[in-house]
């Protein structure tokens, strides 16, 4: 029923465009840049003995996993870099390991001591610092003194492999309709600068290169400084990492998305109409929408459609993604086609929805249906009998996390329909529930057009 | 004398199709069976024996199978008799001795015949005629459904003739089959058959869609797809039962036989892909809105029955993945 006719948006820890190499996968021709300036060339020196290179490693091998950057945050050897370049070590420490190479040729061991998933984010430590030692540390940005748009960025790491680089954009504030607080950055990003830092013409850390936009030019994304100064500040004296870090994900996905659906419930529905009552639809504050429609000129079945989506998603592992919601409608109009060819072209609709299968991630779906109406009471308007199925996923390696989708067909009209979909991704099972439910409610019969609204 | 010339009985070499090839009258006891010329039945089979058999009354009048001098013996049903065994003839069921790859039956004077067999309804009757037009008029209404409103010749053309010309195929490959083993090529009686259960497995499906989508049952609507399977299931037995009708009890054992294991083997694949065991994910056909019956309810009240869904989850969340079907990402198609 829905099909995304926009661009591939490849966003913050979206698995599919994480600034990270992929050797195999060479990152889209940068734009042509212009020399680094006199005060990108002074940053690049004041950091790059401070500027690391993280590669994941097969154990028993040494054929790498995965390559990012990363950067010196204390003199005792501590890292930060992007989880998405660590998150095969968070997730199999068994089987994979880290190391770092510097500028000037050193390598050494790198001990994983925390994450930060929904930000995307690692705190490293060298199992041996005397390397590392005496090459500073890099200062966080203080958030007393917010920089202002157009300011100079300086984002460094060692892109594709091939060599430490300077890359320099502009600040251009937080990027808009983000859940999570990301930077936008107007410069270019290439893989395998994940994890590397993002500094002003001081040489402090603003943020942490993150990810790019494949379908723009110079649109790239940053983590906040501050989140990476607060997982050091956490995780600093933390053991290093040597079981799988499930159940510390899991707990920092449950908080995640104990706080994406408090928001998500305390908004109410903005409301299009069709057919004669109200289809829920999100506000815009961290969700994006897009709309389309039948050409002009159809003979068949006419519909409009609205697909809202999250930019913010959460990477977890290569094949998983979650924290997500998102809310999409068709309204079609089969007034050319009469009641029974209508109905089978609204069947077919509602048949044509997948729910995912049985994977190593996720269980397959278990489904609950049936009609759903909400009678008019004397507080509120009632809704049109709706035709629902709702089906739910369990995490294999998350416990407490499932996935749901709420699939609705209106049922009242001949030659009128509305199909709706909700799906929330990593949420608690109540949370699920009470969803499920707000989205169900946003369906109603329109005010009587004399009612004030 | 008169009472010498009586048949006493009549012995029947059979074709492997059921048909007579030869018949003997027997007019007085013993009879022999063999190879030599001097047999009273003579067969040309080069794995009986000169005197294979003989058929002789004892001192009671009670009729005997003797074996001769035959290294292959004859086979009773699912006994073999060697050579030099004998077996009362009430005891031989009559029409499955076999003598080398020889059959023969033997019919004596006083068996029960078996009641008389009627023949197919033939495909000119009314019913077939009725059930054909109401199949084709069935066709006709899903393509006219399918087209847009100002669809042209092209859409329709291959709606006109395509369902009727498919039909002409099915019954032709049949009645193929039965000039194969019935030496009749019965295009008309596979007609009438077809146009049955044909018509049996779109109205009866239909009805069972329909009507649990109008109640909103689920459990109903799961239900269409074992009834279509069970209704082309008996379809093909019908068939297969003209052109074999000797063995229709194997026939009819085999077809429910190889329904159960496939419903076997789609209810394990289906557990093993924690889908339902029988149907679709969910009831994907939407009622006419004039025809819906069953109360909604309330928002809450749905999404709290869903509660019980957990405990299955949960369950499949805890059982390992099979990881050779290994997946693709989780997250949406871009």
């Amino acid at each position: 029923m829905f099909r995304l006719a926009m661009a591939v948006l490849c966003l913050v820890a979206s698995g599919l465009c994480r600034a990270q190499a992929q050797p195999a996968s060479p990152a889209p021709a940068p734009t042509a840049e212009p020399p680094p300036s006199a005060a990108g060339q002074r940053v690049y020196e004041g950091a790059r003995h401070r500027l690391v290179q993280v590669r994941t490693l097969l154990r028993g091998q040494d054929s790498q996993a995965s390559v990012g950057s990363g950067f010196l945050v204390s003199d005792e050897g501590h890292l930060v870099t992007n989880y998405h370049v660590v998150s095969d070590v968070a997730l199999q420490p068994q089987r994979h390991r880290l190391v770092y190479s510097t500028a000037d040729g050193r390598h050494g061991a790198l001990q994983l001591l925390a994450v930060d998933v929904v930000n995307d984010l690692a705190l490293l430590r060298a199992a041996d610092p005397r390397p590392l030692a005496g090459r500073g540390a890099f200062e966080f940005r203080s958030a007393d003194s917010p920089p202002g748009r157009g300011e100079r960025i300086f984002a460094l790491g060692n892109p594709l492999d091939v060599g430490f680089a300077v890359v320099e954009g502009a600040y251009n504030g937080l990027a808009e309709r983000s859940f999570t607080p990301t930077i936008f950055f107007g410069g270019s990003l290439s893989a395998g600068m994940s994890g590397g830092p993002a500094l002003d013409d001081q040489g402090r850390v603003m943020g942490v290169n993150v990810a790019t936009r494949r379908d723009g030019e110079q649109v790239s994304f940053l983590v906040p400084g501050a989140a990476a100064q607060a997982l050091f500040e956490r995780g600093r004296a933390a053991a290093p990492v040597t079981e799988p870090m499930y159940a510390e994900i899991t707990r920092q996905l449950g908080t995640h998305q104990q706080r994406l659906v408090e928001r998500f419930l305390a908004q109410p529905w903005r409301t299009t109409s069709h057919g004669g009552f109200e289809i829920p639809v999100p506000q815009e504050d961290y969700m994006r929408c897009w709309g389309s429609t039948t050409p002009p000129g159809g003979k068949g079945l006419e519909f409009e459609r609205s697909d809202c989506a999250m930019d913010s998603r959460v990477f977890v592992s290569h094949v998983l993604v979650t924290g997500h919601l998102s809310v999409r409608h068709e309204a079609y109009d089969g007034r050319r086609l009469g009641a029974l060819r209508f109905a089978q072209r609204y069947s077919a609709s509602f048949q044509n929805e997948p729910f995912g299968g049985k994977t190593t991630q996720l269980t397959a779906p278990a489904c609950h249906e049936g009609e759903v109406a909400r009678p008019a009471t004397a507080g509120g308007r009632g809704s049109p009998p709706l035709r629902t199925v709702m089906c739910l996923r369990a995490y294999r390696k998350l416990p407490g996390l499932y996935d749901v989708h709420v699939l609705v067909a209106a049922l009242d009209q001949s030659a009128l329909g509305v199909q709706g979909r909700f799906d929330a991704r990593g949420v608690s099972y109540d949370n699920a529930l009470r969803l499920a439910a707000h989205y169900l409610k946003g369906y109603a019969w329109q005010a009587p057009k004399n009612a004030s609204r | 004398m008169a009472g010498a010339e009586e048949r006493l009985a009549l012995i029947e070499v059979i074709e492997r199709d059921g048909r007579v090839r030869q018949q003997c009258d027997v007019r007085r006891w013993p009879v022999t069976i063999g190879r030599a010329l001097d047999a009273d039945v003579v067969l040309d089979d080069p794995h009986v024996a000169a005197r294979h058999a003989c058929i002789a009354p004892d001192e009671v009048g009670r009729l005997w199978l003797e074996v001769g001098d035959t290294r292959n013996g004859v086979r009773v049903g699912r006994r073999t008799l060697a050579a030099g065994e004998r077996l009362a003839i009430e005891a031989a069921p009559a029409d499955t001795w076999h003598l080398g790859h020889t059959r023969v039956r033997v019919r004596l004077v006083g068996e029960p015949l078996a009641a008389e067999r009627a023949l197919v309804a033939p495909a000119g009757s009314g019913v077939t005629i009725a059930a054909s037009l109401l199949l084709w008029a069935l066709f006709l209404g899903e393509r006219w459904i399918e087209s847009d409103p100002d669809a042209g010749l092209p859409v329709w053309l291959p709606a006109v003739i395509g369902p009727p010309l498919a039909m002409v195929v099915w019954c032709a490959v049949w009645a193929l089959a039965s000039k194969l083993f019935q030496h009749r090529f019965e295009f008309a009686a596979h007609w009438a058959l077809a146009a049955r259960w044909l018509l049996a497995l779109m109205v009866g499906s239909s009805v069972i869609t329909q009507g649990a989508v109008a109640l909103a049952w689920p459990g109903l609507f799961r239900l269409a797809e074992p009834y279509e399977a069970a209704v082309l299931a008996c379809g093909i037995f019908l068939h297969a039962r003209l052109v074999l009708a000797s063995h229709a009890r194997t026939l009819a054992v085999s077809v429910v036989a190889a329904y159960a294991v496939g419903a076997a083997v789609l209810v394990a694949l289906n557990h093993q892909r924690e889908q339902p065991w029988v149907g679709p994910l969910y009831m994907h056909v939407l009622p006419l809105p004039h025809w819906r019956v069953a109360r909604p309810q309330a928002p809450e009240a749905f999404v709290e029955r869903a509660r019980s869904l957990k405990a299955t989850l949960d369950a499949r969340a805890r059982a390992e993945p099979d990881e050779a079907d290994t997946p693709v990402i989780d997250s949406e198609p871009e």
